[in-house]
């Protein structure tokens, strides 16, 4: 693992992988996960060419865990502060504009960084992520705070497809299960306060939405909501079909290639001047 | 219909424990899409306040995981199409 201290003390830790002059693209976990979501898909997308980095968000992984106690009501790190330092983050391993890749609520945090500084990017693909989270009731965080690390367990295998078999399902989960209870609990306030909706109009740069068909919580119909609002970029839309919500392990294989082919969408796209009507097609 | 746990054995019915640790419940019309294989099983039923959740709080959250793969298996034994 590298390390990088950023700005507020925060020490990000990430792999890197792929030729150096590639280019780059970072890959974003989800809450209460860490780089090792993404490792089938950092050997994939470094043998196609890319400059991968896959990190750990603060909190997450081999990064410190976040400082507060399940029952607190205000995170220590919002989407907006994962989405500055992943900003940061991309200024210290590329030294031109990069594409983003978030999965789940660091779909937020990629078009978080894209609603703050689009210039530097090349594209954003969002892994059954969304703008928008659910409003987390007091009643409902005031169950959830009794088990939160099994809550959240049984809540990531209920999101994978039964047909994924036990040991991918496990795969998926493995991350969680590294993750202190104050990250976890940290995330769900941190997706429970995301809404970008009334900020997507002003996109201009390519947008891909990756969905898993049975994924019943980030849903198809949820990316496609965010999708009719960034009505000034490109888009499209894959849906995955028999798949849940971890991709990225219940079908790398179709994961990637859905990811190749957007990448270099979102390349093509972000190259052409006149790039700006909207479109796609659900695979 | 309900679940209802009794030394360790795993059987539906209509009568209802007057003092419950941990109960699910629900209309026949609530449980038939569980039973046939609906993705996310009892989790995604207690998120969409599908089945109703009672008794303990504490103990539910204590004994998520077990209630939430012995709904899995429930839905393995009735045959659903996984």
């Amino acid at each position: 693992m590298n390390r990088v201290e950023l700005s507020a003390g925060a020490v990000i830790a990430y792999v890197s992988a792929g030729p150096e002059d590639g280019t780059s693209v970072i890959l974003v976990h989800g809450a209460s996960q860490h780089h090792g979501i993404w490792r089938n898909q950092i050997h994939d997308l470094a043998a196609v060419g890319y400059r991968v980095h896959a990190l750990d968000l603060p909190g997450h992984g081999s990064s410190e865990p976040a400082r507060l106690e399940p029952g607190d009501r205000a995170p220590e790190y919002t989407v907006s502060d994962y989405a500055a330092l992943v900003l940061e983050f991309g200024s210290v391993v590329a030294d031109a504009p990069f594409l983003l890749v978030g999965h789940s609520m660091s779909g937020g945090v990629v078009l978080n960084a894209a609603l703050d500084e689009q210039e530097r990017l090349l594209g954003v693909v969002v892994v059954d992520g969304t703008s928008f989270g659910r409003a987390y009731s007091d009643d409902f965080l005031d169950t959830v705070k009794l088990n939160v690390a099994g809550w959240l367990e049984v809540n990531y295998r209920s999101l994978c497809a039964r047909a994924a078999g036990p040991d991918r399902i496990q795969a998926a989960v493995a991350p969680l299960l590294d993750t202190a209870e104050s990250t976890m609990w940290n995330d769900l306030l941190a997706f429970s306060g995301l809404d970008l909706r009334p900020r997507l109009g002003t996109l201009t740069l390519p947008v891909a939405f990756i969905c898993g068909e049975l994924d019943w919580s980030v849903t198809v119909e949820m990316a496609e909501k965010t999708r009719a609002l960034c009505v000034a970029a490109p888009t499209e839309l894959r849906v995955i079909p028999g798949v849940g919500h971890f991709p990225q392990e219940e079908a790398p294989e179709l994961l990637g290639i859905q990811l190749r082919e957007l990448l270099e969408w979102a390349l093509a796209g972000s190259t052409s001047s006149a790039s700006t009507s909207t479109g796609g097609s659900q695979a | 219909m309900h679940f209802d746990i009794r030394a360790g054995r795993v059987r539906s019915g209509t009568d209802w424990p007057a003092e419950t640790i941990i109960g699910v419940r629900g209309s026949a019309d609530a449980w038939t899409p569980i039973l046939d294989g609906l993705p996310g099983g009892l989790h995604r039923a207690w998120r969409e306040k599908r089945l109703d959740f009672v008794g303990q709080r504490a103990a539910l959250m204590d004994g998520y995981v077990v209630l939430y793969e012995l709904g899995e298996r429930v839905v393995e034994l009735s045959g659903a199409p996984q």
